[in-house]
């Protein structure tokens, strides 16, 4: 859920007022409720909260995620995807929602294009694993030995050996 | 008791150490990346099914890397409150975990320096912690960890958006750093607003350690990065890096502040603390944090040389309710924790440890 106060970043704190009207629970993000925890600011939301006509829904409400059934008002209102598909389906939408959250809705981090040379190496590593665990099994140690000397060598290509310290 | 929990409680954990950069003010520095799994439904839409598979998946790919297959490993289904409260305590599990433990999973470093948790928020969620400032550190270990982790597991990422995560905060880098501070400086000088302020110009988020109530206790802060779009990796971790150090900065200018102009109210308040711990019979962990921040202070403005920075690191740490209750090796009601837990602080002051 979203923060009560500033209605922009989600709910993480509850915090807990105590006046002479009797206890009341607010939902806030970490900076609002620090900045209440301090005294410096009131926990009421930062705007006066609007009547409750019933209210127009969000343009896109009624998009709906083919793969997990999500629609986007649903996730308006939890602030969670429900799959990796929902980024397609509400895509034209997210735009705003992350330039609210991040100042800017442009992916600039490392692409993720595992190393081809690295994934075969991978691939084999697997190979070989299985291999080895079926010698085992056949209390063919010999085979065994020379399948775990063959893995080696491909973990030091990858620099995946203990020693290399990743 | 589970024998990995005993072993847990019974070590300091290698990031509360003092012997890193700025340990009077930065007690831990922290990296945390979040990854999905393509073909799986997030933790909003995964079934008990889903989940369970994950976990077979995760782990059986694990295994094909050695550092990652000699993890240790803890399940949280089979664990009893006090047993799941101390993995929060020592920051290798989130509260998030505690409410879906079903197939959850905690792997780690044995020094606890690495951990990986399975079907939390995230399919995936991978931090590093080290003791003191120690950003640089963390953040080539975590890119480290992220590369590998995408050698071996086909992982949710589209090129415009990034890594797809569950939350849209994380979308993006999925990347996250933090520092633990501890800001007495600023919080005596009631210079916080003007903290604030400057960390919301700068995208970070800030959070107290919480008590039961809405009180910050023991002037600590967790201080973290929250723009996961728009940047690259190099210029979170260098922003952050400047930010940290400013704040830094401010925070020995407020000691030194408090200092010259109220020596009297600075030593009167660090020798109570002092009194108090020592002797208190009775003590509950809010009182403890408060006393130790005040004793913290002492130590790092040079005014208390018999008590070392890192006793008081453990103090805080095992104070903690779930810590006393396994170390003590019964759950408790209050006024016990009370009671163990001002007996464990005499004899922890009192013993050459100190």
């Amino acid at each position: 859920m979203l923060c009560e106060r500033c209605k922009v970043r989600p709910a993480t704190q509850k915090v807990v007022e105590v006046t002479a009207g009797g206890r009341r629970e607010w939902h806030l993000c970490d900076e609002c409720a620090l900045e209440v925890a301090y005294g410096l600011v009131p926990p009421e939301p930062e705007e006066p909260e609007k009547p409750e006509t019933p209210e127009a829904p969000p343009p896109g409400a009624e998009l709906r995620c083919p793969t997990c059934g999500l629609t986007y008002a649903e996730f308006l209102k939890v602030l969670r995807f429900g799959c990796s598909d929902c980024y397609q389906a509400f895509r034209e939408n997210l735009k705003v929602v992350f330039q609210e959250l991040h100042g800017s809705a442009q992916y600039l981090g490392q692409p993720y294009k595992p190393d081809p040379q690295k994934a075969r190496l991978v691939h084999e590593l697997e190979h070989l694993q299985a291999r080895l665990e079926t010698a085992v099994l056949n209390e063919d140690f010999e085979r065994a030995a020379a399948l775990r000397d063959e893995i080696q060598k491909i973990l030091e290509n990858l620099g995946w050996t203990i020693a290399s310290g990743n | 008791m589970d024998d990995r929990i005993r072993e847990l409680v019974e070590q300091v954990p290698a990031w509360l150490r003092t012997t890193g950069e700025y340990p009077e003010i930065v007690l831990s520095s922290r990296a945390r990346l979040a990854r999905n799994l393509r073909p799986f439904r997030f933790a909003l839409k995964a079934t008990d099914q889903d989940r369970e598979e994950i976990r077979t998946f995760v782990l059986d790919r694990l295994r094909l890397h050695p550092r990652l297959a000699a993890l240790h490993q803890l399940e949280l289904e089979g664990l009893g409150e006090a047993e799941r409260r101390v993995l929060v305590e020592r920051h290798l599990v989130t509260r998030d975990l505690l409410k879906h433990p079903d197939y959850a999973l905690v792997l780690y470093e044995p020094d606890e320096s690495v951990a990986l948790l399975v079907n939390e928020e995230d399919h995936l969620r991978v931090q590093v912690l080290a003791n003191g400032l120690a950003l640089s550190t963390v953040a080539r270990r975590i890119l480290d960890l992220g590369e590998i982790l995408g050698l071996l597991l086909p992982l949710a990422y589209r090129e415009e958006f990034g890594y797809l995560t569950s939350c849209p905060t994380n979308t993006g880098l999925g990347l996250r750093f933090s520092v633990l501070m501890h800001l007495p400086g600023l919080v005596l000088a009631k210079r916080l607003p003007e903290l604030v302020k400057l960390l919301a110009r700068a995208r970070l988020s800030i959070r107290g350690l919480y008590g039961e109530g809405s009180d910050i206790v023991g002037n600590i802060f967790q201080i973290s990065t929250t723009r996961n779009l728009g940047i690259t990796e190099e210029e979170l971790l260098a922003h952050f890096q400047d930010t940290v150090r400013q704040i830094i900065q401010m925070e020995q200018e407020a000691r030194q502040h408090l200092e010259q102009e109220t020596p009297d109210l600075v030593e009167d308040r660090i020798h109570r603390a002092r009194a108090l711990l020592e002797n208190a019979r009775l003590i509950s962990f809010e009182e403890t944090a408060r006393l130790v921040s005040a004793l913290r202070l002492g130590v790092g403005l040079g005014r208390i040389f018999d008590v070392k920075l890192q006793t008081l690191n453990e103090l805080l740490f095992f104070a903690q309710p779930g810590h006393l209750q396994v170390l003590f090796g019964h759950d408790m009601d209050p006024q016990e924790r009370d009671r163990r837990r001002a007996a464990y602080i005499r004899t922890k002051l009192q013993s050459g440890e100190a």
